[in-house]
């Protein structure tokens, strides 16, 4: 993730190393007027790489696949750094807005709702997001059951070759592998196993080139 | 110039080059993007206004809803310490770095040209054809001579500048352009009359 400002095909730009995908991406800024004319270049000098434009969805399911999250899609107010695995990212010497927040204890908790990639075991089955994840089918509990967690995000994974959810479960980080249902009323129970939410090229080698 | 245009120069398109409309007593061109830049800074910097002074030919209005008129281009106070900063041409780099070269660090400056859309309003109907859909008068001082009205036109945010008795611009947000001047064809056929 870097930036620099300079000059493409020989106007004002700025250029960021940034991926959304999992791919190695650039993103271009120019002023606007040239907009379409740098659009017209990128794909007439891309047509010779296979260059193609894709849309939001496609996006959407890309960064999924990578686990990456969407604010306010996959979090709401009540997800911390620490539950989303990225506590790393806030600094330790530094003081930020809500560092208070997170050094209290009932968000410091093991169990709390940690992301997690959910992966179904019936390859087609697109889980309904918001589904909620519980421990046992519903038809073994005689309907009644904890809630161990939810879904956010779920998509057919093409990339994967199969149905992909993301989501949150209670001590998700070290549940991966393990057997959970997740409830639609609709659906019914859908077994599942709990895995890593980066799933798409993991190490990350295709951006570190 | 570079592999990705095979040598071949990128092109500048803004939202409305190349449209003109007649109308009855009334003349809108739309015209290409131009130098633009928002300048935010204390109103008592003098330092500011003399750089602004030997640059343009004119010092920044400290008067609400004023514009002030250089050699080289204008200044249309948007607040009491934000400015817009205008030329007739199309901002190079080169503008740019003379312009923050020469003002003094803590003058802020964001080049937004690009961002805005400019319509040309010629002719003696033309304060009528605005008022059709602005909740300002015609008569307002912010539309006469060396005012600087902020106000909404078909309800977009626009800034109108009043160049001269017979000739305004309208500065409009990019996105918002294409939206207002086919407002402006539905209400220059509603102006005989005028």
């Amino acid at each position: 993730m870097s930036f620099r400002t300079g000059r493409v095909a020989g106007v004002p730009a700025r250029v960021q190393r940034v991926s959304f995908t999992g791919e190695l991406g650039f993103e271009i800024s120019v002023p606007a007027d040239y907009g379409q004319s740098l659009w017209e270049a990128v794909f007439e000098t891309g047509a010779a790489y296979g260059a193609t434009p894709y849309g939001t969805e496609a996006m959407h399911v890309m960064r999924a696949e990578k686990g990456f999250i969407i604010v306010g899609q996959d979090t709401d107010g009540s997800i911390s750094p620490i539950d989303l695995g990225m506590a790393a990212m806030v600094s330790h010497r530094k003081d930020c807005l809500g560092k208070r927040s997170l050094a209290r204890r009932e968000l410091q908790q093991y169990d709390r709702p940690q992301w997690v990639g959910l992966r179904p075991e019936d390859s087609r089955q697109v889980i309904p997001e918001g589904a909620q994840i519980i421990a046992a089918s519903r038809a073994a509990t005689s309907g009644r059951t904890a809630m161990e967690g939810w879904v956010t995000s779920s998509y057919h994974a093409p990339r994967l070759g199969h149905a992909f959810a993301l989501g949150f479960v209670n001590g998700g980080r070290d549940r991966h592998g393990e057997r959970l249902y997740a409830w639609d009323l609709e659906a019914g129970a859908i077994p599942l196993t709990v895995t890593s939410p980066g799933q798409y090229d993991p190490q990350g080698r295709r951006q570190h080139v | 110039m570079s592999e990705l245009t095979n040598g071949r120069p990128l092109t500048r398109q803004g939202p409305l080059d190349g449209r003109v409309l007649d109308g009855p007593g009334v003349c809108l061109t739309g015209l290409p993007s131009a130098a633009a830049f928002n300048l935010r800074a204390d109103p008592a910097a003098d330092a500011i206004d003399a750089a602004l002074k030997d640059w343009l030919g004119a010092p920044r209005p400290l008067v609400p809803n004023t514009q002030s008129n250089g050699a080289r281009g204008r200044i249309l106070w948007l607040g009491p310490d934000e400015w817009l900063v205008v030329m007739p041409d199309p901002a190079d780099s080169a503008t740019e770095t003379n312009l923050r070269g020469l003002l003094p660090e803590e003058a802020r400056l964001c080049a937004v040209g690009d961002g805005l859309a400019r319509v040309a309003v010629e002719g003696g109907a033309g304060r009528w054809l605005l008022a059709a859909g602005c909740p300002l008068d015609p008569s307002s001082p912010a539309l006469g001579e060396g005012g600087c009205a902020q106000t909404r036109l078909a309800h977009a945010s626009v800034i109108i500048v009043p160049e001269s008795a017979e000739r305004l611009l309208v500065y409009v947000r990019r996105s918002m352009a294409r939206y207002l001047w086919t407002w402006l064809e539905t209400a220059v056929t509603r102006l005989e009359g005028h």
